[in-house]
């Protein structure tokens, strides 16, 4: 359904001009159909990798009846999460590219010629802003600034799914000229009826269209190299063979206390003291019950394990390290706790959003998944969760929960 | 191409493909459907995803986009246009678009806005060296660019006048301007 003519053939000398503007920004190679398919291609790729795995690591971090994360291989959350902010790093300079080259665009006259096409564009509002939106706090994020009121991982969450819905919208409206412009269907098959236009272009020739796929390459090229470098300098905080590459890395998997990076200290988790306290215990509790009590003495003096288990942050940094401790479920087992399904390990913060976090059965079971008290042959310092850490495979960091004192069986 | 046959091209492809695929409705419906459901997500979730907060945000990151950062680089890439010599025009457009945007991805680092002072691996590196290590490697493949155009320019300018033609690239130059903003 069309808007009616007349209302399609207004204009005014403003719009006049500014249509002629948006044609001779359309006739450069830079703004040309391939260049934004191509972008469009590849920045939609990065995307689709980011909204997985970061849906994957909000699952993770969100449990619900559907969704069982595994506990195996014990690298794999270090993985994606590594992809999610190496994608949506890399995207960045795909992104501005791409908005760049569609500019133009923005200005077509009439605005649009039916219903559908006004909603169409009216997603690009979300999409635009959804996907800058996306960028600038993901960077900020990473980088530990948080210049807003609301709690990241909600923001970020939400305007992904807004975000991501407007990307479909914009694939459906573009798939047409997409295919054709990446299958270089040659435009003298397109127009049925070519007018006086069409038969310009047939007539421009081969040895033109050479010039303008010159152009397009180069822009294309300067886009895909940025974001190849911009990855490159910071994706050593989590790929340790490119760690000497990670200038602009707001962490270093090498630099911190024990010899790898902190995310809160004891002093930011207020638990300097009740860390510290010789009278420490942890306690098993199961049906609101205390099983048992162990000084951290006795859990030192039992049949400790080693594993070698990668600490990865939500952040993007990572590292494997060697942590001795141990296993939970032969504590429980030990404190006579009976059909587990699963343990919440509480720390001794008094607060926090992670103070608190769930060991499933998957996780349970699994030997690795170890209460430590060792890494790298030194006892834990307090900033790693001094005097016992929970550390198992397979878990982002921030449910690695530090300065435990309490398990609760359930 | 000269830019007249470009910008016919054009008018064609935009006169010619905006044809809807038999998947634009559906995935219209359904995409408008993930839209509604993200902000649900938001206002469900108000306390913590302060969703009025998040809406200005969306909003203002677009205007900014398209009212500020674009005019501004069109701005920028008319002043390099009027003056820089034609043969460096576009790697330096090109060299300060990804210089405007290691230096936006690095402004906090180096302003340690994230740095926690009892926290001593948070932004660890001394990223205004760093920073400039960067530039100084974007602009120096800048710079050997220029050098690449202006020998394939001498050597065209020395070449057999019975030389096959090239075709002539000088106004399709790449130009990122503000693809860093």
């Amino acid at each position: 359904m069309n808007l009616p003519t007349p209302l399609l053939r207004l204009s005014s000398p403003v719009t006049t001009r500014v249509t002629k503007w948006r044609d001779e920004r359309l006739g450069e190679a830079k703004h040309d159909d391939r260049v934004a398919a191509i972008l469009g291609l590849a920045l939609g790729a990065c995307f689709l990798v980011c909204f997985i795995t970061g849906l994957l690591s909000h699952l993770i971090q969100h449990p619900t009846s559907w969704f069982h994360w595994t506990a195996r291989p014990a690298g794999l959350y270090r993985f994606t999460q590594g992809l999610h902010v190496v994608t949506g790093v890399a995207s960045i300079p795909l992104l501005f590219a791409k908005l760049w080259s569609v500019f133009p665009r923005l200005f077509k006259w009439p605005l649009f010629r039916d219903p559908l096409e006004l909603l169409e564009r009216l997603s690009l509002l979300p999409l635009v802003g959804g996907a800058i939106f996306m960028v600038v706090t993901g960077v900020a994020n990473i980088e530990l600034w948080y210049p807003w009121v609301f709690f990241f991982p909600a923001g970020h969450f939400a305007v992904a799914i807004v975000t991501m819905g407007a990307l479909l919208i914009h694939i459906a409206a573009k798939i047409t000229v997409t295919r054709r412009v990446v299958k270089r269907v040659p435009l003298d098959v397109v127009p049925v009826g070519a007018g006086p236009v069409e038969a310009a272009v047939v007539e421009a020739g081969p040895v033109e269209a050479a010039g303008v796929g010159n152009g397009r390459r180069q822009f294309i090229a300067v886009a895909v190299a940025s974001s190849a470098a911009l990855a490159l300098v910071t994706v050593g905080q989590t790929v340790s063979p490119l760690k000497n590459l990670a200038l602009l890395a707001p962490r270093h998997p090498d630099i911190g206390v024990q010899g790898f990076p902190v995310n809160k200290t004891a002093l930011e988790a207020g638990v300097t003291e009740t860390s510290n306290d010789p009278n420490f215990r942890l306690t098993v509790e199961q049906n609101g019950i205390v099983l048992r009590s162990f000084s951290i003495d006795e859990i030192r003096s039992m049949n400790s394990r080693t594993a070698t288990l990668p600490i990865a942050c939500v952040e993007g940094w990572s590292a494997n390290r060697v942590w001795r401790g141990i296993s939970m479920r032969s504590l429980v087992e030990l404190a006579g706790g009976k059909d587990v399904v699963q343990v919440s390990v509480e720390s001794l913060q008094r607060g926090g959003r992670y103070r608190r976090s769930i060991i499933d059965e998957n996780e349970y079971t699994d030997v690795d998944t170890l209460l430590a008290f060792m890494v790298d042959d030194q006892m834990l310092a307090p900033d790693h969760g001094y005097p016992l850490r929970l550390i198992a495979p397979n878990r982002p960091g921030v449910l690695q929960t530090k300065w435990v004192g309490k398990l609760v069986i359930s | 191409m000269g830019r007249k046959a470009r910008h016919l091209v054009n008018i064609v492809k935009s006169e010619t493909d905006d044809r809807r695929s038999r998947l634009f409705i559906p995935a219209f419906v359904i995409g408008w459907v993930i839209i509604v459901a993200g902000a649900m997500t938001a206002v469900h979730d108000a306390r913590d995803a302060h969703p009025f907060a998040l809406a200005v945000h969306v909003v203002t990151f677009d205007l900014g986009h398209d009212a500020l950062l674009v005019p501004t680089g069109l701005l920028i890439a008319w002043i390099i246009g009027k003056v820089v010599p034609e043969v460096a025009r576009g790697p330096v457009r090109a060299g300060l678009a990804v210089s405007t945007m290691f230096v936006l991805f690095a402004w906090p680092l180096i302003h340690r806005w994230g740095r926690r002072p009892t926290n001593s691996s948070t932004l660890p590196l001394d990223y205004g060296r760093n920073l400039t290590i960067v530039l100084v490697t974007v602009w120096l493949v800048a710079g050997a660019a220029i050098f690449r155009r202006w020998k394939t320019g001498q050597d065209r300018r020395t070449s057999p006048p019975d030389a096959p033609d090239v075709p002539d690239q000088t106004d399709d130059v790449p130009d990122l301007t503000d693809a860093a903003n």
